[in-house]
């Protein structure tokens, strides 16, 4: 032992082992060590790109974030006036269609889905409304996707490289290393994630892409990606076919199927969806997109019988069993949600959400002991985040149990966690009317409006009071809007109905 | 913690482990070599089961191991044991003495030596003969070894960085998955040795690093390629066959053939992912999954005995090495032991406190202000026979208030304020702190100190009657810091004044009758009674009868009575002290004109100089400014007598707050309910009831007319069984 103290791995070997083992951090420090020595050693600059690239990497598919510029300022949609069912701005297609009242929407307007989506929780309502949302603490929103990303990404660049970022960009000979197979994956990788530069990495897989004959489908879907993250929608659906026609690939299939929905044409993403269905049967992704889409337009039956699909391939899929324990749920099956959600539980993913959600099963259910326990486990795991969330929930707990002073008192914690919790306020509002104190109520709803004005409850509520109080005209506005967001709400017709003669008689 | 995780069945901790391999050197069954960083090569036998320590040999060699592979290496060899480090490719022979002996003994053979580093290999297996190994080095340089010859050596491929590389036997092909492209090369083609640039029969850019790589044989053959983010399955033309995106990042794969379920239609993996999960698949439809509670570096399939068939084995970075099954049955996961068994009389007066301290710290300002405030408490002190105090009653008793102070952290002034109401018995004592800190606090003074004994008025024109349960008590024990002898009857008088109260006791009635002709008295009287027998007597039902008789008369005086009632009372116009009121300050409006329009008349008159009629203008003004005195001082009797009726009306409100309290209604009517506003009655009554119909008696009737609640006399049950 005395000739050789110690036995280990050195060099290279050690660093490419590290990145096996996935030690990122491990890895690149010994990456920097050998490159100190020998600065032009192209396998070890490529492996640090690596681990710098892939300790920032995000899964580019559900990356859909979509920013205030992306939406409002949309070129991109095909046709603005889409007939019912082709469009998820005209999600109905048929009576069945969606009852904000059995199942709750978003703040932004869509239905409650079981698991949160980013582009789920943005429906282009009012420009208005969503500059206001973004001035909130809780609901910042970027002016457009790539600035949310640079900020994130800007200061992991900056955490990394403290003496300096690693590749000076803009002295790289890029067109040389992006032609160059072995090291233009990882450049491109590094360029697109780490430093967030898509120009930059637009330019590498145009030049890789070129190198490469034109031939290659990962270079394809790579410009793509750049397209997409650039908003130029229509050169990113140009280089996914091109890539599906060269090899028909699940990841591309997911792309293509998401540049649809970018443009607002759900029945094209299904479409493509079914394609990669039938080149890859039973594949998760494809499922799991399809439902997503299908759950967007209003069709429960149609995303749970998918989702259930999903689940056959993949039990353990999270998403999937929370989407079909919620739409359980608020079909009035509480005692089969609990079964799902407890599942998820079982496979050791643990949440105050989940927990919440349990507790509410249970007390559906009529498990006062074990609701009672999911709840207290719930309000003891919050985070800042949900808090809002979960005491509304408390708070409606409270509302079943009969103890209105506590439920008033919850829904008033809920609003000082997120004071733009449109729900509690309305809820309170209520409370507060029962109390025969009507122009509080009255403050609470026009508050609950303005933070959402998609929300049917604030609408339709803040009507009622105009309308005992004689305020008519206000009343038709408000029933109206309510009547936008659920057409068939047969109490906001009557009313309607019934303002209809003083107007004639005017 | 999922609920579904690896049941361990054996676990050891080796440092520096880097490579582990399952061989079989005896009995028909596997053993497990765990080869390290430093060196080490140890042999387990798990299977073993007498034995908690499993070794079976150890050997140290002087490299570290990269990778090892048991085969027929060497002809009229058994149990070779191959062993890959950086710079030699060693192979060693392991001899088993003795079937059942726990020693086994391992001797290197030889061994060849590198140029450049190596980093992997691959076992080309070859018909009727020894099994060749395909070494390749760091710099993605291929080496074929065969026993002890060298096939060939350093074939460059173009590659940077060295990945998984594998043989399918059915096809001759050998799959290469170096810098993020899958290959296959014609093995055929390699054997030559040639240096020339070989060319690939497809290749397929993964898009990704390859980790892992395992080849089926049989008749669909087909190449599972672990990266980091997805596992893809290629056939032998080179399409991709299937594909699971991974959630976390891929950590190893092992490809699995149970003897168990013997079909070979479908590839069983096993996928170890960095968020400590095992994935089962079958091809790519997931059949389990479960919790490593590790990320395995590296995974195999082994059966060690013949109970334990087909056990996984894991080693992780740390060197952890642990052998268990997917079990069957929940192993971690019980219905905690202590039900939440929820004692709600408990919870009740937990919450009823809580409700209290959050009513007392609304009225403090909230939490906030109250931890900054200043604290008062109050408690009464000695009570002295005889006050000296020059402007009290003689003969009057007094009491010391102690007033204590805590948490005055800065507050250089403190101002003391009291109020004392007579009608309602309480004391209010208000402090202004400096920057507006207000501490409220209310104190109950002792009877003693309010009333002396006299003697008893049975004519008295207002009465309250409450009746009880059970008999009455001697109200000279009842009262008894006063010298009365008389159980069943007992006066008293205010001190300083010669207002009375009387108190009676009918035994056979069980009643208590309250008498005075002063209607506020009524009220500390009752309330003072209640408490004492409600103290003596223990759980005693006592009830009254609210006397609205009173308030009526109150409320008639002071006119508030309106509706139907109106002409009734335009009769005695003596009686409406509003009305007077009103009438009183219409007088003096019209006299402070009248000597308004006197005063200018006479300062025209004397800057015309007219002064002739001077005399008659006195006269006039000390007239009228003698009316207008005379009316304001009416205007003022007036209004205090409105204020007295309103107190005694307040007073009367809170007696019958205390008798619906008594039958356990709540009512919003206290003794402040008409204090400190400018409302009227009305007004007050409208809001408390919620409409605006009837008048103000029947409001009234209507806020105290709840019928008795019985639910909360109802005992339950189980407090009987108790």
């Amino acid at each position: 032992m005395s000739e050789e103290p110690v036995i280990e791995f050195s060099g290279f070997i050690k660093a490419c082992r590290l990145f096996r083992e996935n030690r990122l951090s491990e890895a690149e420090a010994v990456c920097t060590n050998l490159l100190r020595k020998n600065p032009l050693d192209q396998a070890t600059w490529a492996l640090k790109l690596q681990c710098l690239s892939d300790s920032t990497y995000i899964d580019e598919l559900e990356n859909e974030d979509m920013g205030l510029a992306e939406t409002f300022l949309d070129q991109n949609v095909i046709a603005p006036n889409a007939r019912p069912g082709t469009s998820f701005a005209r999600p109905k297609t048929t009576a069945k269609g969606v009852n904000p009242i059995l199942r709750p929407t978003t703040n932004a307007g869509r239905p409650l889905s079981g698991v949160v989506r980013p582009q789920s929780s943005f429906k282009p309502g009012s420009m208005d409304q969503a500059v206001r949302t973004a001035r909130t603490a809780k609901t910042a929103r970027a002016v457009s996707s790539t600035s949310a990303r640079n900020m994130r990404l800007g200061t992991a660049s900056m955490a990394a490289g403290a003496d300096g970022e690693f590749v000076n960009l803009a002295r790289l000979n890029i067109d040389k290393y992006a032609a160059d197979p072995q090291v233009n994956r990882q450049l491109f990788e590094y360029v697109f994630y780490y430093i967030n530069d898509i120009k930059t990495a637009h330019q590498i897989a145009g030049t890789a892409s070129k190198a490469a004959g034109f031939e290659d489908y990962y270079w394809k879907n790579q410009l793509a990606k750049c397209y997409l993250r650039l908003g130029m929608i229509a050169d990113a659906t140009k280089q996914l076919q091109s890539s599906l026609e060269q090899r028909k690939l699940i990841e591309t299939f997911a792309f293509l199927a998401k540049t649809y929905n970018r443009v607002d044409q759900p029945m094209a993403a299904l479409k493509t969806y079914s394609a990669g269905l039938e080149v890859f049967p039973e594949d998760v992704t494809m499922l799991t997109g399809m439902a997503r889409v299908q759950e967007a337009l209003g069709e429960y039956d149609i995303s749970i019988a998918l989702y259930k699909r999903v689940l056959d391939a993949q039990a353990n899929n999270i998403e999937a069993i929370a989407c079909v324990a919620t739409t359980y749920y608020y079909g009035g099956k509480p005692e089969i949600a609990l079964r799902y959600y407890r599942r998820i539980l079982q496979m050791g993913y643990t949440s105050s959400e989940l927990f919440m959600n349990i507790g509410l099963c249970c007390l559906a259910a009529q498990q006062f002991d074990f609701a009672l326990s999911s709840i207290m486990r719930a309000q003891s795991t919050m985070t800042e985040d949900v808090a809002a969330d979960i005491w509304f929930n408390v708070a409606q707990v409270m509302v079943e149990v009969g103890d209105l002073p506590a439920a008033s008192r919850a829904y008033r914690i809920a609003l000082t966690h997120d004071p733009d919790h449109s729900e509690s306020l309305v809820n309170l509002g209520i409370l507060r009317y029962r109390e025969g104190k009507t122009d509080e109520a009255r403050s609470m709803y026009a508050a609950a409006v303005a933070k959402n004005p998609l929300m049917f409850e604030g609408n339709y509520n803040l009507g009622l009071v105009c309308f005992t109080q004689g305020k008519y005209h206000e009343c038709r506005r408000l029933m109206e809007r309510a009547l936008e967001v659920f057409p068939d709400h047969e109490h906001c017709k009557k009313i309607l109905n019934s303002i209809k003669p003083l107007y004639e008689s005017i | 913690m999922s609920l579904f995780r690896l049941v361990e069945w054996v676990s050891h901790t080796i440092p520096h482990t880097s490579a582990i391999l399952n061989a079989s050197f005896f009995q028909d069954r596997e053993q497990l070599v765990v080869g390290g960083e430093d060196g080490q090569i140890i042999i387990l036998d798990p299977g073993f089961r007498d034995d908690s320590n499993h070794v079976l040999a150890t050997y140290l060699t002087k490299y570290p191991i990269l990778q090892m592979a048991s085969d027929k290496f060497l002809a009229q060899m058994e149990n070779i044991l191959a062993v890959l480090s950086p710079t030699k490719l060693t192979y060693f022979k392991v001899t088993v003495e003795k079937e059942e002996d726990k020693h086994a003994t391992i001797e290197e053979i030889f061994s060849h030596s590198f140029s450049t580093s190596a980093w992997n290999m691959c076992i080309i297996p070859i018909e009727d003969s020894t099994p060749q190994i395909l070494v390749q080095s760091i710099d993605c340089k291929l080496s074929l070894y065969q026993g002890d010859q060298c096939v060939f050596s350093l074939v460059p491929l173009r590659a940077l960085q060295p990945g998984p590389i594998g043989y399918c036997q059915t096809t001759q092909t050998l799959f290469v998955a170096n810098n993020g492209f899958l290959a296959a090369i014609k093995f055929s083609l390699m054997s030559s040795g040639s240096q020339k640039k070989i060319n690939y029969d497809w290749s397929f850019n993964l898009g990704d690093t390859a980790i892992h790589m395992e080849v089926t044989e049989g008749l669909k053959p087909t190449t599972i390629i672990l990266c980091r983010r997805h596992v893809s399955a290629f056939n032998s033309s080179g399409s991709v066959v299937w594909q699971i995106r991974l959630e976390a990042v891929g950590m190893s794969m092992v490809l699995y053939r149970s003897l168990l379920i013997n079909n070979t239609q479908f590839n069983r993996l096993i996928i170890a992912t960095s968020d400590d999960t095992l994935l089962i698949f079958q091809d790519n439809k997931l059949v389990w999954n479960c919790s490593a509670l590790m990320s395995p570096v590296a995974l195999l399939v082994c059966s060690y005995n013949k109970i334990y068939e087909n056990t996984i084995t894991m080693m992780a970075s740390n060197g952890k090495i642990v052998v268990g099954y997917l079990g069957t049955e929940p192993s971690l996961y019980k219905v905690p032991e202590e039900k939440v068994i929820v004692n709600y009389t408990d919870r009740i007066d937990q919450f009823k406190e809580l409700e209290l301290k959050i009513k007392e710290s609304d009225a403090a300002g909230g939490l906030i202000k109250r931890k900054e405030g200043i604290q008062m408490k109050l408690s009464i002190g000695e009570i002295g026979k005889r006050t000296i105090e020059p402007n009290a009653a003689p003969n009057a008793p007094y009491c010391n208030v102690v007033v204590e102070f805590s948490e005055l952290h800065n507050v250089s002034k403190l101002h003391i304020n009291i109020q004392s109401e007579m009608a309602s018995p309480s004391n209010q004592i208000v402090l202004n702190v400096g920057n507006s800190l207000t501490v409220l606090k209310s104190i109950e003074l002792p009877f003693k100190v309010l009333f002396e004994e006299a003697q008893i008025d049975r004519n008295a024109k207002y009465k309250v009657t409450f009746d009880t349960n059970v008999g009455v008590l001697a109200l000279n024990q009842l009262f008894s810091e006063y010298e009365s002898d008389n159980p069943q009857a007992i006066g008293f008088c205010l001190h300083g004044t010669d207002k009375t109260v009387s108190i009676f006791a009918a035994n056979k009635s069980n009643r208590y009758r309250i008498q005075s002709e002063h209607v506020s008295l009524l009220q500390i009287a009752s309330a003072e009674l209640v408490k004492r027998i409600a103290s003596s007597a223990g759980s005693i039902e006592i009830g009254g009868t609210i006397p609205f008789g009173y308030m009526h008369e109150l409320l008639e005086e002071i006119n508030q009575v309106s509706g139907n009632e109106k002409d009734h009372l335009t009769e005695n116009k003596d009686f409406q002290l509003e009305a007077k009121k009103k009438e009183d300050s219409k007088t003096i409006d019209c006299r402070t004109k009248e000597v308004r329009a006197i005063v200018s008349l006479s300062l025209n008159s004397c800057k015309t100089g007219n002064m002739g009629n001077l005399p008659a203008l006195d006269a006039l003004f000390d007239k009228s400014y003698r009316e207008l005195l005379d009316s304001m001082d009416s205007y003022n009797v007036t209004n205090s007598k409105i204020e007295t009726e309103k107190t005694s009306l307040n007073s009367l409100f809170q007696l019958a707050a205390d008798i619906s309290k008594l039958s356990k209604v709540e009512t919003m009517l206290n003794g402040h309910f008409w204090a400190n506003t400018k409302q009227s009655l009305r007004d007050r009554l409208c809001w408390a009831c919620r409409t605006e119909r009837g008048n103000e008696m029947k409001m009234i009737e209507k806020l105290c007319e709840h019928s008795p609640k019985e639910l909360p006399k109802i005992k339950e049950e189980e407090e009987e069984a108790d």
